[in-house]
């Protein structure tokens, strides 16, 4: 059987992805499962839970990163996200009592961020408003909650943050303008 | 030398100074709009500079896109004037060819539309890999080479009539989307691998691209965004728009449609809504079924291959061992693949996507296809023709408008019981079922859109046309099959370097007198 080639002679792929992924996948897993069996055995805190999540947070922003929605709002927020995250990790299972503080500092400092980055290029990021008003939202809830159950120790950054998040959802809604509705109706449909 | 001396009459004519050096020294104070290139239209008659320059300044009008965009679109309008000039075309006629009429309001007007995935689509976003995505091509293969400057404004000018395919994926809260994207729309040269994964990660990437190589005109799809009628009638209008540029008018109709009517609320329908949820739903997971030999390659599809015959000749073979083209072109596909496999036990399940469109008509040009599965045993498969009754009995009742409705169902159901879960909390779980099933159920995949027609004016310049498949998970070979004209083209996508397959679907074709012109890419070693 002869084949004629109708096809231009295909250039060298560029990307290695997929090989990287291939490669280290064996080792992220094998990592994680030594940690937590190293962890069980030699007992103490639960430091391997933080080390999974290292390694799950290395996972998700640098081998295996998002194929939809890969633009610089989503993977900043997702950063911080992420490292509050395991910020309240380190607070619940190694050293206590400083999270909150610690968090909302990082939430307050990550808000201005991401309005600096909506804001300097808003034609191409007004399209990536979802992270924004999620970040925001679950910085105002976060600081309500901890403002309810922890009052007395309670300090400046925490009612800070609540009101910059206030304030950036308040911006979000005056960029949608007329287009809130639908906006929203996009961003949260069920169909 | 003919050719030579028109082109020079052209550029002393019409010339076009697009960011040369001589432009820019020129009448660079003219410009009102810093973020433009220069573009310098001399022609010898005054009177022409004077159409020209209206021209311009409508386009200008038409055109709110960022600085970049803007300058690279109206640079397009100015490479197919070149192109017309050259070719000897009067500038009346060109400047009436490429009125910016044609641009409508898709330029001018901000993106404020989206559309929901249909419900076939959902699942392609969590299916999706960095080396893998449900991706599929269309080609039409001219009887002359393709003038890319035209192919760049056919699609300028026929995305606006597709609005579905002008977005890009984007994630909500509980269910990804598309986002409309007003942007410019490219074309670009053929240099890689056919049905590569499309990059839709950056905001307003494209989720479809065109291609263009010697005679060739492609476009492949990303899944989500059609199947293979939609996507076939979007080549038909871009093929359309392509030779009108080029002077030949053609009526619409026959899935061609007018680039500069309105777009009916029924093409972008999710038809899927449709179909009434009760009853029983079924024949969504199949167990699985036995996989062709041969180690899967890296690059997906690693190659493709055409087999191109005589539809007329195909067709008489199919009747005279008493089957439909799709029955008898199954049989020697589970022959065939017989001989790429070593196991002895277990069945072969060749996938058949059916169109849904014959059992509720519909004019949408989002995703309409459910699929069945035809289950033959190995210890079963030997001559093709045998094979033939058990397929055409299981192809009358698994393609079945009552099977399809189950599986339609059955789809239904899924995206309801899931709606309500946030995005994150879906993906990770839908990811893992789906890397438990995949394709496994199935060993290969047989797809037919069927005989292709087009108005007369443009058919009898094109030679044939080919359906291919991406790459599947597991699977070794995917098959599509498009007749047009008196050729019917056989592609097969293939996953391993293994040629049993192809070799043995070879010899059943010639061993029936349908000796193929055997055509395709060069195979990629690991």
């Amino acid at each position: 059987m002869q084949i004629n080639k109708t096809y231009p002679k295909p250039q060298k792929r560029k990307s290695h992805r997929s090989i990287i992924i291939g490669i280290t996948k064996d080792i992220f897993l094998l990592s994680a499962l030594l940690c937590a069996a190293l962890n069980a055995w030699s007992g103490g805190k639960a430091w391997s839970v933080i080390v999974i999540w290292a390694l799950f947070m290395i996972w998700t922003m640098f081998v295996s990163p998002d194929m939809i929605e890969y633009n610089r709002i989503s993977q900043f927020t997702k950063a911080i996200v992420q490292s509050c995250v395991m910020l309240v990790l380190i607070d619940v299972f190694i050293t206590s009592g400083w999270v909150s503080n610690v968090v909302s500092i990082i939430c307050f400092g990550s808000l201005i961020a991401v309005c600096l980055l909506l804001y300097t290029d808003f034609e191409r990021q007004r399209r990536n408003l979802l992270p924004v008003i999620l970040l925001s939202v679950l910085s105002l809830i976060t600081s309500a909650v901890l403002m309810i159950i922890s009052k007395e120790t309670v300090s400046w950054q925490i009612p800070v943050t609540g009101i910059l998040s206030f304030a950036v959802l308040a911006a979000c809604m005056k960029t949608m303008r007329g287009n809130i509705k639908s906006e929203l109706k996009k961003m949260f449909h069920t169909i | 030398m003919r050719q030579t001396k028109k082109k020079k009459e052209a550029k002393q004519n019409f010339n076009i100074l697009a960011g040369s050096k001589k432009g820019q020294k020129g009448k660079r104070k003219d410009v009102k709009d810093p973020h433009l290139p220069y573009i310098g239209l001399s022609f010898a008659d005054k009177a022409d500079n004077q159409k020209a320059a209206p021209f311009f300044d409508d386009l200008l009008r038409r055109i709110t896109l960022p600085a970049k965009e803007k300058n690279a679109l109206i640079e397009d309008f100015a490479k197919a004037l070149k192109f017309y000039a050259a070719s000897g075309l009067s500038v009346d006629e060109a400047l009436e060819r490429l009125d910016a009429k044609n641009l409508g309001g898709f330029y001018s007007r901000p993106s404020n539309t989206w559309y929901p995935l249909d419900n076939a689509a959902k699942i392609y976003p969590f299916a999706m890999k960095h080396d893998y995505m449900s991706v599929f091509r269309i080609s039409a293969y001219l009887k002359e080479d393709v003038v890319p400057e035209i192919l760049q404004m056919a699609l300028t000018f026929t995305i606006k009539r597709f609005p579905s395919f002008a977005t890009t994926v984007k994630k909500g809260f509980f269910w990804h989307y598309l986002d409309t994207t007003k942007r410019r729309y490219i074309v670009e040269p053929e240099t890689g691998v056919p049905c590569q994964p499309i990059r839709v990660g950056r905001s307003g990437s494209q989720t479809f691209r065109v291609l263009y190589y010697r005679n060739r005109i492609s476009v492949e799809y990303f899944h989500i965004l059609t199947d293979g009628t939609g996507g076939m009638c979007f080549l038909k209008t871009l093929i359309s728009e392509y030779f009108r540029l080029l002077g030949i008018e053609s009526a619409c109709g026959m899935g061609v449609l007018p680039v500069n009517g309105l777009v009916s609320p029924g093409e972008i329908a999710n038809e899927f809504l449709n179909i009434r949820s009760e009853g029983p739903a079924s024949g969504f997971v199949d167990k699985a079924a036995v996989q062709y030999g041969g180690k899967l390659s890296r690059i997906k599809p690693c190659r493709v291959i055409h087999f191109k015959m005589d539809a007329a000749a195909l067709k008489a073979v199919a009747v005279r061992k008493g089957a439909t083209v799709t029955a008898y072109i199954l049989s020697l596909v589970f022959a065939a693949g017989k001989k790429a496999t070593d196991e002895l036990e277990g069945d072969f399940n060749i996938q058949v996507p059916v169109n849904m469109r014959k059992f509720y008509p519909s004019e949408t040009l989002r995703n309409f296809s459910m699929y069945c599965g035809i289950r033959i045993p190995l210890a079963e498969i030997s001559e093709p023709d045998a094979l033939i009754p058990e397929i055409m009995r299981q192809l009358t009742e698994k393609a079945s408008c009552q099977a399809m409705n189950e599986m339609v169902k059955a789809t239904n159901r899924i995206v309801n019981a899931i709606r309500f879960i946030p995005l994150f909390l879906k993906a990770p779980v839908v990811r893992l079922v789906y890397g438990f099933i995949g394709d496994r159920g199935f060993s290969n995949t047989l797809s037919n859109l069927g005989v292709v027609s087009l108005p007369p004016e443009i058919a009898g310049r094109i030679d044939s046309m080919d359906f291919v498949l991406g790459a599947a998970i597991t699977n070794r070979t995917s098959c599509a099959m498009v007749t047009f004209g008196n050729t019917a083209t056989l592609s097969v996508s293939k996953n391993t370097a293994d040629p049993s397959f192809e070799e043995a679907l070879y010899e059943l074709l010639c061993r029936d007198g349908l000796i193929p012109v055997v055509e395709g890419s060069e195979l990629i070693a690991d």
